[in-house]
Formats: structure tokens, sequence, C-alpha cells
């Protein structure tokens, strides 16, 4: 089990060009995705997302997700259990308000496992301002996770992430908008796997297998920038740049571009992503003695991964459907179980405008 | 502490004044591909692959509850 620390900060898209609402009465999707990687996980996703106008400027949505995992991992090998299966839902509801000028939105998330609980609310707002040209948003969320452990009843821990978030949008000109973006978060609580050994170098042979201990407290900071452009006669740049850290020591950039082009009633788009890590203050591959602080998260160590992708989407009169496919690759330099990581993502839609 | 934010009020302003696009100058704007969130369902999706393998978190307008495990 891997810990999800990320707080659903409220949606702040606060975009002049009107993303959303879309102007229908309802719109109905269902996705479905899967990921599949060398290091033996398989992970399905199906999900189902109503958003509706009853009244005026007000808008409803409620969605469900669910989540099929199957894992023989380095993780799973290392703690010497057998293939886990398990199967993760989510259910969520908001309500919005948007008038063009002013949008207010507030949302509730709930999901489950057989190991984990988690609440979460937010709520959020922006503001258009000098004739549209300049939206300025800001956001708040609250996230209460139980934790549990398969098989054992005794075991209960619980881990709490207060967020918030500052968004703003510029209209640069006739072909550019751009997003800055600062996210926040404070995570309080269990933040280790019950799951997961840390191991000790024994000079005398094999390496001493200790429980994760992680700290628990963690402040994290984001600031995200991101650039539409829109080129030629019907095609669109799309880029982003994210720089992050945190009081555990973990740093990390991560900057991507997508270029879609639209050939009516078609849509093409490519991408690329890169991210490069490095590790909080306390990881070690092997610890040379019991410390304080230990952990085998490899999502802790220093590391480097790529994404490169392809999607299309055939857009009709009421219905679109959109396919993609992602490769990927990571790198893990100081974790010495699994150097290298491929995999793919693939991911299936269907968008209907009642 | 007031010059800054003076400084940063006259920065905005000039920055959203002086560079206004009028609404009949928005036509490529306005197209679904120039949204930073065209498909929120889809970025929830490819968001929560990103958060389970990498240590960071946050700037992209998605989140969610639970783990997503392993």
């Amino acid at each position: 089990m891997r810990l999800q620390l990320a707080a659903a900060c409220a949606l702040l898209s606060g975009s002049p060009a009107g993303a959303e609402p879309d102007g229908d009465r309802a719109t109905v999707v269902v996705r479905t995705a899967g990921y599949v990687d060398d290091d033996h996980t398989a992970i399905s996703t199906s999900l189902v997302s109503v958003r509706a106008r009853p009244v005026g400027d007000v808008f409803v949505s409620a969605r469900y997700v669910a989540d099929a995992v199957s894992s023989a991992s380095v993780d799973v090998v290392t703690a010497a259990t057998g293939r886990w299966t398990e199967l993760r839902s989510e259910v969520s509801t908001g309500v919005a308000y948007a008038d063009g000028t002013t949008s207010l939105s507030a949302d509730y998330v709930f999901s489950h496992e057989n190991d984990w609980d988690s609440h979460t609310v937010s709520a959020g707002g922006s503001r258009d301002l000098f004739g549209h040209n300049l939206t300025l948003g800001a956001g708040a969320s609250f996230v209460d996770n139980r934790v549990g452990r398969a098989d054992d009843a005794n075991f209960h821990e619980r881990m709490r992430v207060l967020g918030g978030a500052l968004r703003a949008v510029w209209v640069a000109g006739k072909r550019d908008i751009f997003q800055g973006a600062y996210d926040l978060s404070r995570a309080s609580g269990y933040q280790a796997s019950p799951y997961r050994y840390a191991f000790v170098d024994d000079p005398a042979g094999v390496p001493i297998a200790f429980a994760e201990v992680a700290p628990e407290q963690r402040t994290r900071h984001a600031v995200t920038l991101r650039w539409n452009r829109h080129l030629l006669r019907d095609a669109a740049l799309r880029s982003h740049a994210r720089g992050y850290a945190d009081d555990w020591g973990t740093a990390s950039i991560t900057a991507g571009t997508e270029f879609v082009v639209g050939l009516a009633p078609f849509e093409l788009g490519a991408n690329v992503r890169l991210y490069a890590q490095r590790h909080a203050a306390f990881y070690q591959d092997v610890y040379d003695r019991p410390r304080r602080y230990m952990t085998a998260d490899r999502e802790l160590s220093t590391f480097q991964d790529i994404f490169v992708g392809v999607r299309g989407r055939w857009i009709g009169e009421s219905i679109a459907v959109d396919a993609a496919l992602t490769g990927f690759g990571f790198r893990f330099p100081e974790f010495s179980r699994l150097p290298e990581r491929r995999g793919l993502t693939a991911a299936l839609g269907l968008v209907w405008a009642i | 502490m007031r010059v800054p934010r003076a400084w940063l009020a006259l920065v905005i302003t000039a920055l959203a004044a002086g560079c206004g696009v009028r609404a009949n100058q928005r036509g490529q704007l306005a197209k679904p591909k120039m949204q930073f969130n065209p498909a929120p369902e889809a970025t929830q999706l490819e968001q929560h692959v990103y958060s389970y393998r990498e240590g960071s978190a946050g700037g992209y307008d998605a989140g969610g509850g639970g783990c997503g495990c392993n």
C-alpha cells in the first residue's frame, strides 16, 4: 500500500474561455483506463460521471470511480507475501454556481477500500476581472483518512490533510493564455506503509528488516505555470511546468507539452511529460544503522521518469469518443531492488451531451 | 510591506489592462483545446497515475480521495 498524500484542491480552472459549463442541460461521461507495468502490477479503472444544470447558473455533479488493482510488485515480493488484488470505490458529489464572471463550488468525495477510508470536502471560488482578462481564484480542502491493515483488525491509524490553492489565469493575447497556481498542503498523522519494510545493513550477513517509520507531519508546496498557445488554423500547444518541495526534503520539477490539432470531426494530439525528483532527507536504499525515520518507498528516492503519449477524439453533434495510449519509463538509481520500470496506460472515453 | 503590495497591484493592473483582449477577439481562445482542463474526468485519471507513482502532489486541478494503492 502506498499513501496518497495529495489534498483534493478545489477545482479552480477559472478559464475565461468558459470551460464549465458547456451549455447543455446535462453531460454524461463514461471512461475506462488500464495500467500495466513490468513490476507485475495492473490497474483497471472505470468512471461514470453526470453533470447537470437543474436551474439557471447552478450545476450539480455526481461521479463513481472504481479501481481494480492486482500486484506482485517488488514491494510484495520483499514483504514475502503473494500477489494481491483489491477494489477501491470512490463516490463524489458537487454543486457549483457559475454566471460567467463569478464561480463558486463545493465538493465531497468518499473513497473506500479494504484497508483505507477517506473523506474529502473542498470548496473554492473565482472571479473574472478586467473584462475577463484576468481570473483570480482560491480554494481549500480537508481530507480525513482512516488507515487499516489487511487481516489485522487491531491496526487503526489516521492521517488528515489540510490544503489550500491559489490560481490566476491571464489572457495575454488573442492566441495566448497563462495560468499560475500555488498549492499548499499540510498532512498530519500516519504516513508510512504498514506493509513495507526498510532494510538495515548487517555486517555479519543478510540485511535486517524494520517496519517503516515516517514523520507524522509533512508540508508540501507546488508552484505551476501553464501556457496554452493557439497555432495555425486549428491547433494548440499546451505546455506546463511545476516546481515542488516539501519539508521532508523531497523536491521535484515537472515539465511537459502537448500538441493538439483539429481535423474536423477529429482531434489528434501528442504529448510528452518529464519528471525529476530529489530524495527525501531520510531516504536510504539500505540504512547503515537503525534511524528514527526509515522508508522503503522508492517514490521518496531520487528518480526520473518520462511519459510519451498520443490521443485522438471524434466529435459528433452530441457525442464525443476519445482514446489515448501512453508509454512510460522510470529510472530509480537509488533503489537497487527495482532500477527501472516501464509500462503502458490506455484510456477510452465517451461524452454524451443531453 | 506596503510597497511590494502596491507594486504587485500596479503590475497586475498594467498587465491586465494593457494587454486586454476584447470579447470579439476571443474566437481562438474559446476553443476547447485552449482550455486548461477541457476533460476533467480524463485529467483526474491521469493525475491519479502520477500521484501514486511520484512523490509530488498538487498544481494540476485534480484531486481525489483514498489510497490508490501500491
